[in-house]
């Protein structure tokens, strides 16, 4: 990310003119399922998946927990349209208007400086993708998940939606069915990537719903680190996310998947991200959760192997009519696996944060260990926090400690800032920035620079 | 001046401010009210012990308190065997109102409790202290869920939940759910889950004081109950309670 990007509204609430939405039509069918199959000229065994999804989706209620979804209207959404044609090899080929946008994202400056590949998706396919030479010399594939569908069909296949089974609720199907675009990570045994990987979704359109499936493979004792960042225009009408983040990371690997979320404050956010996570391996996520009306994720880790761990860090910044309702899970299935949460939450103006987690230890994993730590800051009293932990502990041997917090700015802190001169918005936005420090630290410089930021707008016009 | 009262077929009470109140509710297989409610009077303050007693078998049991301003509550909640159900314990707080909670759950062979606790902090510098032990042998199941409510009336308040859970076997389960829902923001709220183990250190001294693995259990369970028991200040109810959990260990 350019290091002199200004964040601001104007950034994210910017769009360019959908002509391709004239041909695109709103609701899911049957129709439109194998429309999307048959453009992207699929293998028969994925429009099978498609269909078998789309029957799902179609019996499955909407989830009884959480945040109310009733007013989402599925029949609006539009589910697939393409903004150009194939995909560009170079930045000069990108329509546009099109470019104009991930620059001004900072998106090919990145690509330049600190990354080592870079995808671009714009509404349902993806516009843009790129992997430096030496990555691709050791084997590495970074693809549009769309091509390696047709180019990789021995690896995507043994894969495709495993850890994130379709059956495990109405977005998960709902995505099996249109998913489109997204990514494909392929890291072979040993190889360790020192730059970051990024992947970046863009919605443009009115009423549009993104369905992105990034799947990732890292292979014995690979490493690896990987972000993905997404925003979208306000128009006051609802737009849908349902996103797919699947991680498959072998014996001894270590990966890292971090993402920034800024969705208009139009969008639902029902994304499902999972991992396996195998002998000896270490899986690590690090989230930022910003934009979107309602956001219901919980990035899952399932420790297969013996000694396998995971580490979830993660921010959800709750503003006026938002309901940030995230949180994390960890199955311990085998021996001496270790996960570590921590979770930071702020409410403002009426906001609503939750934090919502499982830990279960199975009966096999002996000597499992467990840290929950979550924090939240109410930075008002018309804003709500709530935390709601879920500990299922199956076996004697196992160690777990969760700690949780509320409360609100250390008047202190304020005062201290303040009679150095600040604002008490910006000493404000500085506590807050230092609340949530242990998340950012573990970002590359320029994305804990950008997530700062955020902080900073979303804290304009606070009184502290 | 303390007055020890044994509940009977009461179903609501009211205790007003004054006397240093026990109240003490046996649930026994031939004798429970499904719903009781309570009430704390302004400034009243009193302590409960409800003792569930091996063999009780029943589906629903809710218990009810409401405390009103500046009202002292402690409550003893004890199961030491439960054969299947669901128990709710419904908290209110107005303002100033405090009260410190303790729950003991001792299960073994086929036990398999429910508790649904809710703590609702209506009142403004309400305060909460919540502790949950749990030792669970052989088959036994617990799910508990423990949620501290702070209402946007409540500022100033200062709550916390604790939940400790020990599985003494390998077939044993339990589930914790220590939930925190906060509508104020000038507040402290905080909860805790965890287990209990012994370390290795723990476990080789007392082996090389000639306990077996099972008696040190025996004995972890004993120095939980001696705990629970502290806070009670009655002697001889002390002592039953001590009887009681040592039989069936």
């Amino acid at each position: 990310m350019a290091e002199d990007l200004k964040t601001n509204d104007s950034l994210w609430d910017e769009y360019n003119p959908s002509e391709y939405m004239r041909s695109a039509k709103s609701g899911v069918d049957e129709a439109l399922v194998r429309r999307i199959s048959l453009e992207k000229e699929e293998p028969e065994w994925m429009l099978s998946r498609r269909l078998a999804a789309l029957a799902i989706f179609k019996e499955m209620p909407l989830p009884t927990w959480g945040p109310d979804l009733s007013r989402l209207d599925l029949d609006k959404i539009t589910y697939y349209a393409k903004a150009m044609e194939g995909q560009a090899q170079s930045w000069e080929d990108v329509p546009i208007d099109i470019k104009n946008t991930f620059d001004k994202l900072g998106i090919p400056k990145a690509e330049q400086e600190v990354l080592a590949g870079v995808g671009a998706q714009y509404e349902s396919t993806v516009v843009y993708h790129s992997l430096k030479a030496e990555f691709k010399r050791q084997g590495v594939i970074f693809e549009d998940l769309d091509v390696a569908v047709k180019k990789y069909p021995e690896l995507v296949q043994p894969y495709f939606m495993k850890v994130m089974p379709v059956s495990l609720h109405k977005f998960a199907a709902l995505h099996g069915a249109v998913w489109s675009g997204g990514t494909f990570l392929y890291i072979p045994a040993g190889v360790k990537i020192k730059e970051p990987l990024q992947a970046y979704f863009r919605m443009n359109a009115k009423g549009m719903g993104q369905f992105e499936h990034t799947l990732i493979i890292v292979e014995s004792g690979a490493q690896a680190h990987y972000i993905e960042g997404c925003s979208a225009p306000r128009y006051g009408v609802d737009s849908l996310h349902a996103g797919g983040v699947e991680i498959y990371v072998k014996e001894g690997a270590r990966f890292r998947y971090s993402s920034v979320e800024s969705w208009s404050k139009d969008a639902y956010n029902l994304n499902t991200k999972r991992a396996i996570v195998e002998k000896k391996a270490h899986m690590e996520w690090v989230g930022g959760n910003f934009g979107s009306n309602t956001t219901m994720l919980y990035p899952c880790s399932i420790l297969v192997g013996e000694g396998a761990s995971a580490d979830h860090l993660g921010v959800a910044f709750a503003n006026q009519g938002q309901i940030q309702d995230t949180g994390a899970k960890v199955i311990h299935v085998a021996a001496r696996t270790t996960s570590n949460i921590v979770m930071k939450s702020i409410s403002k103006n009426g906001g609503k944060s939750v934090y919502r987690g499982l830990v279960e230890v199975g009966p096999g994993a002996e000597d499992a260990a467990v840290s929950v730590k979550c924090d939240a800051l109410l930075l008002d009293e018309f804003s709500i926090s709530d935390t709601i932990p879920v500990m299922k502990i199956n076996n004697a041997s196992a160690t777990i400690a969760h700690e949780a917090s509320a409360g609100k700015i250390n008047a202190e802190d304020l005062f201290y800032l303040r009679s150095r001169g600040l604002k008490e918005a910006e000493a404000a936005a500085m506590v807050v920035n230092g609340f949530i420090e242990p998340i950012t630290k573990e970002l590359p410089l320029e994305y804990s620079v950008e997530m700062n930021r955020m902080v900073e707008l979303e804290m304009e016009n606070s009184v502290g | 001046m303390q007055s020890l009262i044994n509940l009977q077929t009461e179903k609501t009470i009211k205790i007003e401010a004054g006397d240093d109140t026990f109240l003490l509710e046996r649930i026994s297989k031939d004798d429970c009210l499904p719903e009781r409610d309570f009430t704390l009077a302004e400034n009243a303050h009193a302590r409960y012990l409800l003792l569930m007693e091996p063999g009780v078998s029943l589906e629903k049991i809710r218990r009810f308190w409401h405390l009103e301003a500046g009202a002292s509550l402690q409550t003893y909640y004890l199961f030491l065997e439960a054969k299947s159900g669901t128990w709710q314990l419904q908290h209110h707080l107005a303002d100033r109102a405090k009260i410190e909670s303790h729950s003991l759950f001792l299960g073994r062979e086929q036990d398999s409790l429910e508790v649904k606790a809710s703590y609702d902090f209506a009142g403004r510098g309400s305060f909460g202290r919540v502790q949950v032990d749990a030792w669970l042998d052989g088959d036994s199941r617990l799910r508990y869920d423990a949620d501290l409510n702070v209402l946007a009336t409540a500022q100033q308040s200062d709550t916390r939940v604790d939940m400790r859970l020990r599985l003494a076997s390998k077939s044993a389960r339990g589930q914790l759910i220590p939930g925190l829902n906060i509508a104020a923001n000038d507040v402290r709220a905080g909860h805790s889950a965890s287990t209990f183990q012994l370390s290795k250190e723990d476990l080789f001294y007392l082996r090389s004081r000639g306990l077996s693995p099972e008696a040190a259990q025996k004995l972890f369970a004993l120095s939980l109950s001696r705990n629970f028991v502290k806070g009670l200040g009655e002697a001889e109810l002390s002592a039953e309670i001590l009887s009681l959990i040592s039989a069936r260990l």
